[in-house]
């Protein structure tokens, strides 16, 4: 039963996104009083503190137990909700803390702007995954994308920037209306919009094949396929991945895809709307993983520009990731969810070194093509080691973070059954491939010979990132039973209505 | 009127506007295209939430409406900054990023 009152204990279990909120706007302000970058960028990356330690308090319960929901059900904060938002908060501070030179050399004019769009869609994305109504989740998608949308064109010389901006807001607006009319559909098939009674409300509706629940289905799996660049709605992700400022573009490539999982799972999962093990649903989902998987893998193989490439990469790893929602369609039990949040992890994590990497090669040479990388290993061996060693653990070389994370995924499809064999040996297959690509990198920066020998200083802040990341993948090589008990925690809450 | 009436309108409208962002080239024409079909998601919303005697979709209406208008702000910003750029807004100009 959602609590009805509000008081002190349902504005602490806000308090995360409200202080997030509130800071964005100090960080506005303050570009206002003062000249100086530093103390912007400071300001925004110590004041994540605040966010962070009130997370922990919900954690820990530190002012006595809090219920479950809040605000009339539209706010539910559960171990799934936490798990994302501590994931966001650790990519506020990766993004945050790899921006610094990046934007003090190509964005001189806006570094409150930069700062404050950034956090104020990081309280969108904590929003999202602990979201109870299909009303708050739209709203918080829309407190997401809208600031993303002028993150890609913040850069306003470049001509490549604004035109990834267009893209991304023409598409990204078209999603959430396709998105919005799935729910409107759903509501139309429960009476409802509150999660936890669509969740009673569909019993038995997809069985029988109810028609205006299983278009709202597909609706909104198609409105969030844009969200998370699935095929056939990725199109635009490559576009805006390259002529998005390149720390934006980590933020997208991480935030965005995270949080487009988080309201999946919250929607398809808690609100039950695929509880049923639909056959009808699970073979869509599993013909657009086959594709999203294939497609992502085999065109990352012919690009030039790195960004690109990651742009192919990160589609290939959103495929394996709906491997793991289709287990989930399919056999309603938490552990495909749990493979997912443990892979999603692995690949925010290392997905913010390999992007600290691409920013310190652009911050030397201010280029970005795959061929630039040539004799990066001899200019900043220990910038490029970290590098190499975060693309080998995203393309999952036993035995890194990612090859664990992976395997659990394929083990989850596996294991439960015959139906998903398919599948399986297409992810294996397309594991294969991608590691061409990501070997090539790494190829390319340790054998072939620089154009001209010479030390290429990386600036300190984006070293320290690379650094964090390169430790927390060696954490959960070495260690990825914790990792994966969290994971598990999280997903089995959202079993609990 | 049946409520079918009502969900065929709104799905023709829906298509139509789906439609006119997948075939239009100005940006200005897609936006309007994709408030056709913010409009057809909301009688839709109307419509069920009239014949299920329930609330919720007269609430969804009105924060669909701001959210769109929020939405439309941050593009005619990002369309008045490439027109800047470039003094041309078709998309089919837009071409610099592809592979």
């Amino acid at each position: 039963m959602p609590s009805s009152t509000i008081g002190p204990t349902q504005i602490w279990m806000l308090s995360p996104e409200l202080s997030m909120v509130l800071l964005s706007f100090v960080v506005l302000g303050l570009d206002l009083v003062t000249r100086h970058k530093a103390p912007v960028w400071l300001t925004a990356l110590i004041g994540l503190v605040v966010p962070t330690a009130l997370t922990f308090t919900l954690v820990f319960n530190a002012f006595g137990g809090h219920p479950r929901s809040a605000f009339y059900g539209m706010l539910v904060v559960d171990n799934f909700a936490i798990f994302f938002k501590l994931l966001f908060l650790a990519i506020g501070f990766g993004v945050i803390l790899v921006s610094y030179q990046y934007v003090e050399k190509y964005l001189r004019a806006t570094p409150g702007e930069y700062y404050s769009i950034i956090l104020m869609s990081l309280s969108g994305m904590m929003l999202m995954a602990s979201t109870g109504e299909l009303i708050s989740v739209y709203i918080s998608l829309e407190l997401t994308s809208i600031p993303l949308y002028i993150l890609a064109g913040l850069s306003r010389k470049d001509g490549r920037s604004a035109e990834s901006a267009v893209k991304y807001v023409l598409l990204g607006a078209m999603s959430s209306a396709i998105l919005l009319y799935g729910m409107a559909l759903v509501y139309g098939a429960t009476g409802t919009t509150d999660l936890i009674e669509i969740a009673q409300a569909t019993k038995g509706m997809l069985q029988s094949n109810n028609l205006l629940l299983l278009a709202g289905d597909v609706f909104i799996f198609a409105g969030f396929g844009f969200k998370i660049s699935a095929v056939p709605f990725h199109m635009w992700a490559p576009d805006i991945y390259e002529g998005s400022p390149t720390p934006s573009t980590l933020f997208f490539s991480v935030g965005s895809k995270a949080a487009g999982f988080a309201a999946l799972l919250r929607v398809f999962v808690f609100g039950g709307l695929a509880a049923e093990s639909s056959t009808y649903l699970w073979v869509m989902v599993a013909i657009v993983a086959a594709l999203t998987m294939t497609l992502g893998n085999v065109v990352a193989l012919l690009q030039s520009n790195i960004k690109r490439m990651m742009a192919y990469s990160s589609i290939g790893q959103a495929g394996y990731l709906l491997v793991g929602f289709a287990t989930l369609i399919i056999h309603n039990t938490a552990l495909g969810d749990e493979a997912m949040l443990a892979f999603l992890f692995v690949y925010v994590v290392t997905n913010i070194g390999v992007f600290a990497g691409i920013v310190a090669l652009g911050d030397a040479t201010g280029r970005e093509n795959i061929r630039d990388f040539d004799g990066f290993g001899r200019s900043n061996p220990l910038i490029a080691g970290g590098m190499a060693l975060c693309l080998l653990a995203l393309a999952g070389i036993p035995p890194m973070a990612g090859f664990w994370s992976k395997l659990f995924i394929f083990w989850a499809a596996w294991g439960q059954g015959s139906t998903l064999t398919f599948l399986v040996i297409l992810g294996l297959i397309n594991s294969v491939i991608s590691i061409a690509y990501y070997v090539n990198v790494v190829y390319r920066m340790f054998v072939i010979e620089p154009a001209k020998r010479e030390f290429m200083r990386a600036p300190r802040s984006v070293g320290l990132t690379l650094a964090m990341a390169v430790i927390a993948i060696l954490a959960i090589t070495v260690v990825f039973g914790p990792l994966l008990q969290q994971a598990g925690v999280g997903a089995s809450s959202l079993f609990v209505r | 009127m049946p409520l079918s009436a009502y969900l065929a309108v709104s799905a023709i409208l829906f298509a139509i506007g789906a439609t006119g962002v997948v075939i239009r080239r100005n940006p200005l024409v897609m936006f309007m295209s994709i408030e056709l079909m913010l409009n057809a998601v909301n009688l839709s919303f109307i419509a069920f939430a009239h014949f299920l005697n329930s609330v919720e979709g007269w609430m969804f209406v009105f924060l669909v409406l701001t959210v769109a208008a929020a939405e439309v702000v941050v593009g005619l910003a990002i369309i008045v900054s490439i027109f800047r750029t470039r003094h041309n807004v078709d998309v089919d100009e837009l071409n610099s990023l592809k592979g």
